[in-house]
């Protein structure tokens, strides 16, 4: 089944179009050498602060804002921590809110936009709408109304996050189940008995996975960002913890006096993207059941 | 068409409404007034300023009062900017929110769609892995560590430009670069992965074996799909663009509107976030009104009955 | 041959480009800078903070308000020339008093509006009978108060405006009747909530005492200072220029000054480096340590009247003891915070009242670093090594710095003392929300005084007082506070004050840990700018000097 799934195509024998996209993923060799990166930065984030002689809060006061050196490979920020320590401990803050609140906005906006489109009418006009009000209303007021009532607790940081983030996706899973629907394998499912649920699930989705997977990666970055601003306003991580995202926003305004407050953060983070954004082009090629026929 | 459009506007109204509503009870349910100071308010004034903005009646009254102000165009003042009204201050700030959006929409179509277009074209080849890769960065640089950036090179060291401030007809340049080259990222990433989905379906591969030459099939039928999700990407992109962004408004010291959004949000200041959130309301159904006409446009199989 | 044409056009458009944008170079490089310009004008450029609310003296209330309205308005006391701390004759030419609760000023009979109306002794009735108005709502009518009735009146209780303590006695004199003696009255003058106002222009745009009308709007505005009101674009900029009708106008060397609201220091500091202010209201915190060493001729530093605390809610176990209150104080090492942490160049806090706050006043010098002290002080208490004491909540605003702080506390307590903190960041809104509803243990705040008077820092923590949040009550203070209200001899009173100070440091309400030093960037054009205290100052002997410009250049390569 492994060896010979991907040349099966449209035949109806084939593996499901999941295990399918998996097969067809592991044939990407840098998709793979990217999941691998990321699995190290994970393996990192989680075991690393334990090799690393210094703790996230441990502030010594006589080495504030030093230069990268051989006591602190990554440099100390201006309360005398050790930078390379907070940023593993940060990363796995920034790693579970960026897979967690994307994956969120993710599930949302891909069943509201399906289900948006597939039925249309009247229920796309409100759907459609009710996601104009929420592009509308002053997000800024929104966090400053939860931060007060509910104080930092992370389930609403998801909240508030997946409340922004979802809406476009919607949008565009909408767009391209209009495109589909009155294709002709959608017709041809239909008038061979086939219920809404199974079109949704086995035609439509598969199809429309693609572009999510684009999506999601475009959502990332900016939901790690994100939190990072929440941070500072009450959401999000408790300090003296960190995350990429506060050790970006603190990293920025030391730029010009201590770069390497900004530099390594920024490296970690954009490797980390870097490597997400390239296995998602190969998971959207791999998802994609039209990839596997052009034998590319 | 014309009915389409017709009833698309009266949802509009709804939109709009909902959102100023929705908008002030936001802000009313957070703590703070529109009069809180680190210095603490005498009770009596506290209470005479309450009567005399009526803050001190049922909520639903105040809505209904705001509400009606806002139907009837007789545009409520301001509470922190003493004796401005909502009106004057978006009359203010959005020609500079629209100019620097304006450019920022254009510059970041400009490189990105080219590129993604490029990118999908070579797929897997260098010149696509090198444009994803440089995208990527883009997506991943927020505007906060940008802005600064350009304006240290392009305004301090170069002198090119003001570093900060709107007192030339070339202010628009910094900013507008900042946002243009991070939108264009993700324009790029969106064209990328949209062209080259229309470039595996059917059709397409079926014009390439009649041997059509390959940008004729490009510019005709692929471009026209892979548009899908880029527009409506850019549909409430361009209304966020257009009413101004906080933090580049912020870096570079541009009197636009995303400013006046964030600190009235922050202040309390009622009657201009309400104004502020309605006029992005009426942008965002407007933008994607038309995105779903253009969507209908370039998509035959798409029909604006469905929208 | 084809190919070798086409790469001849590429070539040729490449150098076209290159040439281009070299010539575009060199042209924008050869550009003067903006304050060059500005200061063969004489039009001054500062950065001025936040965007201000009005310029309607009566409904002001912060800081940046408070740097334009001195420019449009003057008091009966304005900033001295010499020195802008010093009282100087404003509208009133002087002054006398026999007991420091009676004062009679004498108008200056030049004195004028922007429009040539005279102005009068009537004119700062109507003023203090607007401010005072229950139905104008100002935010700052309390510091009036301390005018014979006048809190009453503004309460409600008192019918007719006449029984209040100020009366035009003719029109160039004016006398005010104070509840008790306060020698410090007449520089309590140079803040705007005592300016006058036109009742004619007021009146003009609606009734006395209403909101929001159209009259302080620029066209409009008319004021008495040594400037008028040109020009106001929101967010944008405020212009103001010389008024011809000022009573001293030929002393005024500026012709405008242009204030721009810039609330982000690092792009201020971009503004300035860009040759765009000749002025800067700060300067970014992670800069002022390269600015006082590289950069010294355009770097200065003023100390200010601000103190910043972290307060206990006193209502609340454990701090409603006070040992616990003093370890937690003496487990703070202000010396690194501010020197190794912050480098801001602020004061470490010795006591609570900040130096230069009243004539004659010297301040306790009792706050240490002492943890050892710390520990045996909290194990008296019955919490040795923090255990018993509960999570503790310290509450903050939203900036990085206050963050910074936040975080040296949270590490300073658990080394020390054992304890936990947790740190909660809230927008400023909520923040001071929670602060008046005493929903936390701890909380960050500032102090800054209205006039140089150690009472203005002291009078907050009175048991009733409105700005008490720590919700401390201690008769004795009250006792102190109350007494120096009506202690006629200046000594006898001070010696009231200084004994208020060092019971609150004994019981430590508040935990005071520096008196903020506020950094500038100033252009060497800008001559006759003097630091002060309280953000004073005399912009009529303000001047720019275009040929004392200094080589930017040098200031414009960065770290």
């Amino acid at each position: 089944m492994k060896a010979n799934g991907g040349n099966a195509g449209g035949a109806p024998k084939s593996p499901g179009p999941w295990k399918a996209a998996w097969i067809r993923l592991q044939r990407q060799r840098t998709a793979m050498w990217a999941l691998g990166f990321l699995a190290l930065v994970v393996a990192l984030c989680v075991g690393g602060p334990w090799l690393s002689p210094y703790t996230e809060s441990q502030q010594n006061l006589d080495h504030v804002k030093e230069m990268p050196g051989w006591s602190h490979w990554m440099g100390t920020d201006q309360l005398g921590r050790d930078v390379a320590t907070r940023i593993l401990f940060g990363g796995r803050v920034s790693l579970l809110v960026g897979v967690v609140a994307t994956a969120v906005a993710m599930v949302i906006g891909v069943v509201y936009g399906l289900i948006s489109g597939f039925f249309g009418g009247r229920l796309d006009s409100a759907m459609m709408r009710l996601i104009d009000i929420l592009y509308g209303f002053p997000f800024m007021a929104f966090i400053i109304l939860i931060s007060a009532v509910f104080g930092r607790n992370f389930i609403l940081l998801f909240v508030a996050i997946g409340a922004v983030e979802w809406l476009t996706t919607a949008r565009v899973v909408r767009a391209q189940v209009l495109g589909l629907k009155h294709q002709e394998f959608i017709l041809a499912s239909r008038v061979c008995g086939a219920g809404s649920g199974h079109i949704l699930l086995r035609h439509l989705l598969p199809n429309v996975m693609g572009q999510v997977v684009i999506y999601a990666s475009l959502t990332v970055p900016g939901v790690m960002l994100l939190e990072g601003v929440l941070s500072f306003l009450g959401l999000g991580v408790q300090p003296p913890s960190s995350s990429w995202g506060v050790l970006i926003q603190e990293g920025a305004s030391n730029m010009e006096t201590a770069p390497w407050l900004l530099f390594f953060p920024g490296v970690f983070f954009v490797m980390t993207l870097l490597a997400l954004n390239t296995l998602g082009d190969g998971l959207r090629d791999a998802l994609d059941p039209k990839t596997n026929r052009e034998g590319s | 068409m014309i009915r389409f459009i017709l009833s698309r506007l009266i949802q509009g109204i709804v939109v709009v409404t909902a959102v100023i509503s929705i908008t002030f009870l936001i802000m009313k349910a957070a703590p703070g007034g529109p009069f809180s100071k680190e210095r603490n308010m005498p009770a009596y004034v506290q209470e005479n300023l309450e009567r005399i903005y009526g803050l001190d009646q049922p909520w639903y009254v105040q809505l209904g009062r705001n509400l009606k102000s806002f139907a009837t165009l007789d545009l409520p003042v301001s509470f922190r900017l003493k004796g401005w009204t909502v009106g004057e201050i978006i009359a203010q700030g959005f020609p500079v929110s629209l100019t620097v959006g304006g450019w920022a929409l254009l510059i970041s179509i400009l490189i990105g769609v080219p590129a993604g277009a490029l990118a999908a074209l070579r797929a897997g080849q260098f010149e696509d892995r090198a444009t994803m890769a440089v995208a990527t960065l883009g997506i991943c640089i927020p505007s906060f560590v940008l802005g600064p950036l350009v304006a240290l090179f392009f305004g301090l060291k170069l002198r090119w430009f003001n570093a900060s401030g709107w007192y030339d007809s070339s202010d628009w340049v910094l900013p507008a670069m900042t946002l243009g080259i991070i939108c264009s990222a993700a324009v790029a990433r969106l064209t990328r992965s949209g062209l080259r989905e229309t470039l595996l379906q059917d059709y397409v591969r079926t014009a390439r074996a009649k041997g059509v030459a390959e940008k004729m099939i490009v510019m005709r039928h692929a471009f026209r799909l892979a548009c899908m999700p880029l527009l409506n990407y850019l549909g409430p992109l361009a209304a966020g663009l257009v009413s101004g962004s906080f933090v580049t408004e912020t870096v570079f010291q541009l009197p636009g509107l995303g400013r006046q959004f964030i600190s009235s949000a922050l202040h309390k200041d009622y009657t201009v976030a309400m104004g502020l959130a309605a006029f992005f309301a009426v942008l965002i159904v407007v933008f994607n009104l038309l995105v779903d006409i253009l969507q209908a446009w370039l998509n035959p199989r798409i029909r604006l009955k469905d929208s | 041959m084809l190919g070798l044409m086409s790469w001849l056009i590429r070539i040729l458009l490449l150098a076209a480009v290159i040439g281009g944008v070299g010539v575009f170079h060199q042209w924008r490089q050869g550009l003067p800078l903006r304050v060059t310009l500005a200061a063969e004008k004489k039009v001054l450029l500062i950065g001025n903070g936040t965007e201000i609310e009005t310029v309607d003296p009566h409904m002001a209330t912060g800081a940046p308000e408070h740097r334009i309205i001195s420019a449009l308005f003057e008091g009966l006391v304005a900033p001295a020339t010499d020195h802008p701390d010093k009282d100087g004759p404003g509208v009133a030419m002087s002054w006398d008093t026999p007991d420091f609760i009676t004062w009679t000023f004498h108008l200056n009979p030049k004195a004028a509006w922007s429009d040539g109306m005279p102005l009068t002794a009537d004119d700062f009735v109507y003023a203090y009978h607007r401010m005072l108005s229950p139905e104008l709502a100002a935010d700052y009518s309390e510091m009036l108060h301390l005018i014979h009735n006048a809190s009453k009146f503004s309460h409600g209780e008192l019918g007719s405006f006449d029984e209040v303590g100020v009366e035009a006695v003719d029109p160039h004199t004016l006398k005010i009747v104070l509840e008790g003696p306060a020698p410090y009255f007449p520089s309590m003058l140079k803040h705007y909530a005592w300016f006058p106002v036109p009742k004619h222009t007021v009146e003009q745009f609606g009734t006395m005492t209403e909101r929001d009308t159209a009259w302080a709007r620029p066209g409009n505005l008319v004021c008495n200072g040594a400037f008028t009101l040109k020009e106001w674009r929101i967010n944008h900029y405020l212009s103001i220029e010389a008024n011809p009708n000022y009573w001293d106008a030929e002393r005024v060397r500026l012709k405008e000054i242009h204030f721009f609201p810039i609330e982000d220091y690092s792009a201020e500091e971009r503004s300035f480096l860009d040759g765009q202010l000749h002025h800067t209201e700060t300067v970014p915190l992670e800069k002022i340590a390269y600015y006082r060493e590289k950069r010294p001729p355009f770097f200065h530093e003023d100390p200010q009247l601000v103190t910043e605390y972290y307060m206990f809610n006193v209502t609340k176990k454990p701090f409603d003891d006070k040992r616990v209150r003093q370890a937690l104080s003496l487990t703070i090492d202000r010396e690194t915070l501010i020197n190794q942490v912050l480098k801001s160049g602020s004061v470490p806090a010795k006591g609570l009242v900040p130096p230069g706050a009243g004539e004659g006043y010297e301040g306790p010098d009792v706050l240490r670093f002492d943890p050892e002290r710390a520990r045996q002080l909290l194990a008296e208490a019955g919490y040795p090594g923090g255990k018993g004491i509960p999570e503790v909540d310290v509450l903050t605003n939203t900036s990085p710095s206050a963050r910074v702080v936040a975080e040296f506390f949270q590490e300073s307590w658990r080394k020390h003392l054992g304890l936990k903190i947790t740190i909660r960041q809230q927008e400023w809104g909520v923040y001071l929300d929670s602060r008046r509803k005493k929903t936390y243990d701890i909380s960050r705040a500032g102090w800054v005084g209205d006039y140089p008077d150690p009472y203005t820092f002291l009078a907050i923590w009175r048991s009733f007082d409105g700005n008490n949040d720590a919700g401390w009550d201690n008769p004795q203070f009250d006792k102190l506070m109350f007494d120096s209200e009506r202690e006629p001899d200046a000594r006898t009173r001070m010696g009231l004050l200084r004994q208020g100070e060092e019971l609150f440091l004994e019981e430590m309400p508040g935990i005071p840990i520096y008196w903020r030093m506020q950094s500038h960037l100033i252009r060497s054009e800008l001559i006759g700018w003097k630091p002060s205290l309280l953000e004073h100052r005399c912009y009529k002997v303000i001047d720019l000097d275009p040929t004392r410009t200094m080589d930017m250049l040098e200031a414009k390569t960065h770290p």
